[in-house]
């Protein structure tokens, strides 16, 4: 696995734990999860709604 | 921080888009539509799971004892696979019982998505080491629907419960199914690039399954807005 740059984003709010996680993630990592936080951020088509959608596949 | 501590820590940084994602499909309308076309779609994820679990343990045996982590990842996943039989036939019989046709997830084309999402898996199974499949499971059954959606889902579609099993079932024993797979997680003596890779793999299965269900989503919504 590669070595990586600095993190691109802030996780605002997140715990010790996570910020542990966080600063050991690899590259490969990384540049997957920057991926999906890109597509989150412009994710303007999301609307609201309860707190019971909070799944959708099964394996 | 345990190795499954430390892969649900990488997944929840990626959960916001998974729940997004989700909410979106969830509250389209008409329900009946979403959730007809979302058992299709589920089952030509869930066909894939247990030949996906073959595919790993026929890699670990290939292996030999000399790879603990494969003898551990195959341990595990003969008796998972066990627990995976039939899913795909659940999926089925919803689909009779709400008045579908059970055989058109036979007949419909996998979707570019869905072979994104599950044959990255079997690239990597085969191609780098089969542990990166515990990542894609631990996704795929660390984040089930919750109950309430079914009672949600029977009012809000007028369809009979039976034709909610599978997420019904799924709701109870993929927290049971995490549990397991955590301890089977745990129990691996993982290097740190093998750590890695699982967490790049459920990174990856998060992605797949936003990509998955925003396409589904995307499609309805287009079907939906067409004039009648």
């Amino acid at each position: 696995m590669n070595q990586r740059e600095p993190l691109p984003f802030d996780f605002p709010g997140s715990t010790p734990e996570q910020r542990e996680v966080l600063a050991a993630l690899t590259a490969d990592e990384l540049a997957v999860l920057t991926a999906i936080r890109e597509r989150l951020e412009g994710a303007a088509d999301v609307r609201a709604h309860g707190e019971t959608a909070a799944g959708v596949v099964v394996w | 921080m345990s190795h499954s501590e430390v892969l649900r820590a990488k997944v929840q940084l990626a959960l916001p888009a998974y729940h997004r994602a989700a909410n979106r499909l969830w509250s389209l309308e008409p329900a009946d539509v979403v959730y007809t076309a979302y058992l299709t779609t589920m089952h030509t994820l869930i066909r894939a799971t247990v030949p996906l679990m073959r595919a790993a343990v026929e890699e670990c045996e290939r292996r030999g004892p000399q790879d603990r982590v494969a003898v551990g990842v195959a341990s595990f996943l003969r008796h998972h696979m066990n627990e995976e039989k039939g899913h795909d036939e659940w999926l089925r019989q919803d689909l009779a019982a709400i008045g579908a046709d059970p055989d058109s997830p036979l007949r419909a084309f996998p979707s570019s998505d869905v072979a994104a999402l599950v044959g990255s898996q079997y690239y990597w199974v085969r191609h780098y080491h089969p542990v990166c499949l515990l990542g894609h499971g631990a996704v795929l059954e660390g984040y089930p629907p919750d109950i309430a959606l079914v009672d949600e889902l029977v009012a809000r579609t007028g369809f009979p419960r039976a034709g909610f099993r599978t997420l019904a079932r799924h709701s109870v024993l993929d927290l049971r199914h995490r549990e397991e797979m955590m301890a089977a997680i745990d129990g691996l003596e993982l290097t740190g690039e093998l750590s890695s890779a699982m967490g790049v793999s459920a990174l990856h299965t998060v992605r797949g399954v936003v990509a998955v269900v925003n396409s589904l989503a995307a499609e309805l919504e287009e079907r939906i807005s067409e004039p009648a």
